[in-house]
């Protein structure tokens, strides 16, 4: 079984096995792009990723490297299906963390990852009047008086619900 | 502190150093986010700040929602259960639609023809004027004269429908022992017709005149083929009924001489013969026109 060594932003590197590391697009396609015969001792460096995130990382694609993932072709199901009960413990992290797993997915190319973590996301905003949207997100309202009353009416066919 | 919490419970026993920095995230990231939202969410998002209201109401989202929308009901289109599954859950009161009533099986029909009935008037209300048709240049004015001589054509043919019929009866009545005054009125019915069709012309009022005169001796008008027509169904069934043939040298002789007579008048005063359709008839078109009415003469006989 080979390995691949993963180098974080600090420096600090990961052996994992390939499998594991091909749960990223970013790196199954870079090893197929350059990988000869011997592809025993790659070293791959991460420089967008700290190594706590990419520990993270690396801690939910062991746990799913057997995962199959719906096919990416497949919007619908990707869109409908509920976050995974794992990777929302997995995803019960500050906010601050949450924050760089989703970059590090996006910049990995990890896309079950990305979609549980935007999914958690929209979960924050889900149900939430805008006043409490702005609070969760710590978010300045920026709108003028004007600009909101002329929001307000052009939502208002949606308000009765 | 209130707003550092997130939708999960528990939640609130971690530490957290920040709230998520949701407006720092790429915009493509955010898409992603928002594509996950339902409506009234999106909404709520739009209303709180300027960053987000234009992100929410970005063309791409409704795009792309529009798609996801579209996907899914066709996916449930195509898991709607069938009829057996419906009538097996008590659903449906039949299993298969061909055993519906007949009555409502009509009822149906009846609907949609009535359905295609309102669609055809309506399409029919719509179709543009003879006025508009002329503005518009797709119809020219002298196509009126074209239609009024169709018009009349068809009033024609429809005479001709009609004196069949009156024949028929005709000969039905005789069976019955028809009397001569029936026959006359026959006839006068039928130039009475014969005058709605052609009132302008001077001719046909003449000869209808004379005809009624002379009674079923009256031929003539050599412009009118159905007339021409009618009367030689007549000559067949005097010819037929030996209850006239006994009359019948003098009638035909009666006829040739009111056939001369026609002709030497014609030479006199012009407007007795001519037909309608030649309004201004020259001295060639004339005589042509009695030469035309010998060649009739000469069917007849």
């Amino acid at each position: 079984m080979s390995e691949i060594t993963l180098t974080s932003s600090d420096n600090e590197s990961f052996k994992v096995e390939k499998k594991i590391a091909e749960r990223s697009i970013l790196i199954k396609n870079m090893i197929g792009d350059l990988a000869g015969d011997d592809d025993d001792g790659f070293e791959i460096p991460i420089p967008n990723v700290r190594s706590t995130v990419l520990k993270k990382v690396i801690e939910w694609a062991t746990h799913h490297k057997d995962t199959s993932f719906p096919d990416d072709e497949d919007e619908d199901s990707r869109k409908s299906a509920p976050v995974d009960e794992w990777d929302k413990e997995f995803l019960k992290v500050d906010q601050e963390m949450l924050y760089e797993i989703i970059l590090a997915a996006n910049y990995l190319n990890i896309r079950p990852l990305l979609d549980a973590g935007c999914k958690v996301v929209a979960e924050m905003i889900r149900g939430k009047s805008p006043e409490e949207i702005r609070r969760t997100f710590n978010i300045v309202n920026d709108f003028s008086p004007e600009e909101e009353e002329a929001i307000k009416r052009e939502n208002e066919w949606a308000e009765d619900r | 502190m209130n707003y550092l919490t997130t939708n999960f419970g528990e939640d609130q026993n971690l530490n957290f150093t920040a709230p998520f920095p949701l407006l720092d995230l790429p915009l493509e990231i955010l898409y992603k986010i928002i594509i996950f939202l339902d409506f009234p969410d999106l909404i709520n998002l739009s209303k709180t700040c300027l960053y987000l209201e234009r992100v929410a109401n970005d063309r791409f989202i409704y795009s792309s929602r529009f798609y996801q929308t579209k996907n899914r009901i066709g996916i449930s289109i195509q898991n709607r259960p069938s009829i057996n599954e419906l009538y097996s859950h008590h659903i449906m009161p039949v299993k298969s639609t061909a055993m519906f009533n007949p009555n409502q099986l009509y009822l149906v029909s009846m609907l949609t023809k009535s359905i295609v009935k309102d669609n055809l008037k309506k399409n029919l209300q719509k179709r543009p004027s003879f006025n508009e048709l002329k503005e518009k240049n797709i119809l020219k004015s002298n196509t009126n004269e074209l239609i009024q001589s169709k018009i009349k054509e068809f009033k024609k043919q429809n005479l001709s429908n009609v004196l069949s019929v009156y024949v028929n009866s005709y000969k039905f009545q005789q069976k019955q022992s028809t009397t001569e005054e029936e026959y006359k009125s026959l006839l006068q019915k039928f130039y009475s017709s014969l005058r709605s069709i052609n009132p302008t012309s001077q001719t046909s009022k003449t000869t209808i005149s004379r005809s009624t005169d002379s009674s079923s001796n009256s031929n003539s008008n050599p412009n009118g083929t159905t007339a021409t027509k009618f009367l030689n169904h007549i000559e067949q069934k005097n010819q037929q009924s030996k209850n006239r043939s006994v009359s019948q040298d003098s009638k035909i002789y009666s006829k040739k001489q009111y056939f001369e007579n026609l002709v030497n008048s014609s030479q006199k005063s012009p407007i007795i013969e001519r037909p309608k359709e030649e309004r201004k008839p020259s001295r060639t078109l004339l005589n042509a026109k009695v030469d035309h009415t010998k060649i009739n003469y000469e069917k007849v006989f």
